[in-house]
């Protein structure tokens, strides 16, 4: 239903526009334009509002167009002129319309006798019976009275010479006949002579006879040939399906607005624009604030000997470009409810073919997030909720035989966590089964061996490409993909995947995002000749190594000291994997949490400062690195790559754990 | 799982044509009016065609006419999705071959059930 209502703001958005449109077009036809394409657009207008009222059962607005478009069609066909008479009416309708939208939309005051004054009018200009043909369908003719129950119904079906070159094909029809009841078939009809043959003419004529056909699915099936096949039999309906075409309103008389004056809708005015010219002002912003950091750059030296009001105007400059920049992202930013309302039906329907009862409860909808990224977000989503279906939630028996509720609860959040987003999607199941990963894992030689690995290391080898543990493949999820697709999908957008899990009470994961894949918030640092951005939101603080605050264990691995604990150091050569030790050149380090590993010193060399940067993504010009989500274009020109440090770390953990694995086995 | 095509100018009627072929299994391409539905008609090749009738720069009928003289379209039903009526226009559809004419608004029931039907 939340689906339905978003489509009913969008169509409310595009009646404004086809009413716009239609005021334009009469306004040319006043002005002596009566081009067949302006006719013909006005038209459309009226139709396309019909069209949508009706989806949405809209009564009123839908009988009201139905007449107006009557009226228009009159005029697009040449039975009526658009003149001094017709389009004084045509304005009015319009302007009805429009009131009847707003009426719809939030029950805005309605002119009943208005409505059914201009109602009289558009009628008689087309001398229309006040009760016009109906907008759903008439259905198949026939001759045959409804079924007794029980009773075989036999439906001729003759194929018109068009039949074929419809596309329709015989053998298909009989085949849904057979669906839905078919019983018996008798063939008439005779193959002319070769040369008279005609392969795009189906010369038979089918007698088929159902048995406990419901006359509704009957009537369904058959009309769809109506076009191109003569067909006999099919029970009609009792009652003919009409449009109501009294106003509901009409009956409890003029409408007293709830919310005061005209305006009070209550609903948010939109505008559509196209998501390109939106990307191009958000990149131009982006090129702003580099331009402006560059400035800033230049007046901060003190050579320059700049005048104090200068620095003010630059400051405010700033402060007003980090503004441009909010309200820009902001255009882009939408409720996640979008990827997050499919998600129950994902469940319902899984539910059935996994025979699991599940529930599921969503929360934090109207948590905002960038449009990209809520679109990226529904197939990886997709597939948590199906793999912790499949893997997590236990059958309902063994359920119960565990003493958990008959129901599996499934529980997504969104929330907003600094400059992320946080997902978790958690499930109340089995839990992960970690002997049987490290099997698997072991197996398929994923992994050298479990010496070593915690619950924790073990829990994310599920993310490993090539893992799957259903013991057979079932079709819901393994199917050689897995969890490693989704967290390639989240590590795409710059997010990462957690997973915690405890044994017979359940998995969460947890998925963290940026909030916006344009700008970063970066702590510039110089190592060597190099510059490099750390994303701030990692970033704890900087730390001044000294002789007191420093340890070197045996094998070379420096640690510092910070409030009681000690935190492993790294120089970029090791996260790179270079098999040089590095020793410590610079006296500054920065702790960075790295979300799985907890937190960890990096040597840099100096600490430049910091401030926003665009991200350019790396692929494009070049490709991806691990441990490089992309890079920017500094103040002074100068490049500098923007460093993934969970994604070096673990990286660098791979490669230690393969290394004394070949230590283990060599010794 | 069918590639359909569905063809429409109102955004909230492609929507939610979009999303309930979608959520019947379907892989759904989508064109604005006759003109991008031609170009999709080659393009992705599809099982099926549901069109809207009036829409600008061409209209269902004139799409299908077209699409009915090039290979690609001749086997493809295609279904004209629409709130006309008059009798004149499904006369047009049936003289271009269309291949089936349905009332909006639609069932979604009813359409999967058609794709099954006709592919």
């Amino acid at each position: 239903m939340d689906q339905d209502e978003d489509y009913k703001d969008l169509f409310f958005t595009e009646c404004d526009e086809l009413l716009a449109e239609l005021q334009d077009h009469l306004t040319l036809m006043s002005s002596g334009e009566h081009g067949r394409d302006i006719v013909d657009a006005t038209f459309r207008a009226v139709h396309s509002v019909k069209g949508g009222a009706a989806a949405f059962g809209l009564d009123a607005l839908t009988g009201f167009a139905h007449r107006f478009e009557a009226v228009m069609d009159a005029c697009r066909a040449g039975r009526l002129d658009v003149d001094d008479t017709t389009l004084p009416i045509l304005f009015r309708a319009s302007d009805m319309m429009q009131e009847l939208v707003e009426h719809s939309r939030s029950d805005a005051p309605l002119r009943d006798d208005v409505l059914q004054q201009i109602t009289r009018s558009l009628d008689g200009l087309v001398g229309m019976d006040p009760e016009p043909s109906a907008v759903v369908a008439a259905d198949t003719t026939g001759q045959t009275p409804p079924a007794a129950g029980g009773e075989p119904i036999v439906v001729t079906f003759r194929p018109e010479p068009n039949f074929l070159a419809s596309a329709h094909d015989p053998l298909r029809m009989l085949r849904g006949a057979s669906r839905i009841g078919l019983m018996e078939v008798r063939v008439t009809g005779d193959l002319p002579p070769l040369e008279d043959l005609d392969p795009m003419v189906c010369p038979w004529t089918w007698h088929l006879t159902f048995a406990l056909a419901e006359p509704s699915v009957l009537r369904d099936f058959f009309s769809i040939y109506d076009l191109s096949a003569r067909i006999d039999g099919v029970p009609t309906a009792d009652a003919p399906a009409t449009l109501p075409l009294r106003t509901s309103q009409a009956s409890e008389g003029p409408r007293v607005p709830t919310t005061g004056g005209g305006t009070g809708g209550g609903y948010v005015k939109s505008l559509r624009v196209p998501l390109d010219r939106i990307d191009r002002l958000v990149n131009l912003v982006g090129e702003i604030v580099i331009t402006q950091a560059a400035v800033a750059q230049v007046l901060s030296q003190p050579r320059h000997g700049v005048e104090d009001t200068l620095a003010h105007s630059i400051e405010a400059l700033s402060r007003q470009v980090r503004e441009m920049q909010d309200s820009v992202m902001a255009i882009r930013a939408q409720p996640i409810k979008s990827a997050f309302s499919r998600m129950p039906r994902i469940v319902r329907d899984l539910s059935a073919t996994l025979k699991r009862e599940v529930r599921i409860e969503v929360s934090g909808e109207e948590t905002e997030v960038d449009t990209s990224v809520i679109e990226e977000l529904i197939e990886p989503l997709t597939h948590m909720i199906r793999n912790a279906m499949d893997h997590g939630i236990e059958p309902p028996d063994e359920r119960l035989a565990a003493g958990k509720a008959r129901d599996g609860l499934l529980r997504l959040t969104a929330q907003h966590r600094g400059e992320r987003v946080l997902i978790t999607l958690e499930d109340d199941g089995r839990g992960l089964n970690r002997d049987k990963i490290v099997d698997v894992a072991l197996q398929r030689g994923l992994i050298p061996s479990a010496d070593g690995l915690t619950a924790e290391d073990i829990d994310n080898l599920i993310f490993l490409p090539g893992f799957s543990t259903a013991s057979e493949v079932s079709n819901v999820s393994g199917r050689g993909v897995g969890m490693d697709v989704v967290r390639r999908k989240i590590q795409a957008l710059g997010g990462r995947c957690l997973i915690h899990s405890t044994p017979g009470q359940g998995t969460r994961f947890q998925v963290a995002l940026p909030l916006t894949l344009a700008v970063l918030e970066g702590m510039i640092v110089e190592v060597g000749q190099e510059r490099y951005v750390v994303p701030l939101s990692t970033v704890i603080e900087a730390v001044q190594l000294r002789d007191g605050n420093v340890e070197r264990l045996h094998n070379g691995q420096i640690l510092v000291a910070r409030r009681g604990e000690y935190l492993p150091v790294y120089s970029l050569a090791d996260l790179f994997g270079s098999r040089e030790q590095t020793s410590a050149r610079g006296e500054m380090a920065i702790v960075v949490d790295t979300e799985t590993d907890g937190q960890i010193a990096l040597f840099v060399d100096a600490l430049i400062g910091q401030r926003q940067v665009v991200l350019k993504g790396l692929e494009e010009n070049y490709r991806a690195i691990a441990g490089v989500s992309g890079a920017t274009i500094l103040g002074d020109g100068r490049v500098a790559l923007i460093l993934d440090i969970p994604s070096l770390i673990e990286r660098r953990k791979l490669m230690f754990k393969h290394q004394s694995k070949h230590r283990q086995e060599t010794a | 799982m069918k590639r359909v095509l569905a063809v429409d100018d109102t955004r909230s009627m492609l929507g939610m044509l979009v999303e309930c072929l979608e959520d019947g299994g379907h892989t759904v391409f989508s064109a604005n009016d006759g003109v991008e539905a031609l170009s999709a008609l080659s393009e992705h090749r599809p099982e099926i065609v549901i069109t809207d009738l009036n829409m600008p720069n061409m209209t269902g009928l004139e799409f299908i006419e077209a699409a009915r003289q090039r290979p690609e379209g001749q086997l493809v039903p295609m279904l004209l999705l629409t709130t006309e009526t008059a009798q004149e226009l499904k006369d047009e559809a049936r003289r271009i071959h269309a291949t089936g004419w349905l009332c909006k608004p639609f069932d979604p029931d009813q359409i999967l059930g058609l794709v099954d039907q006709l592919t």
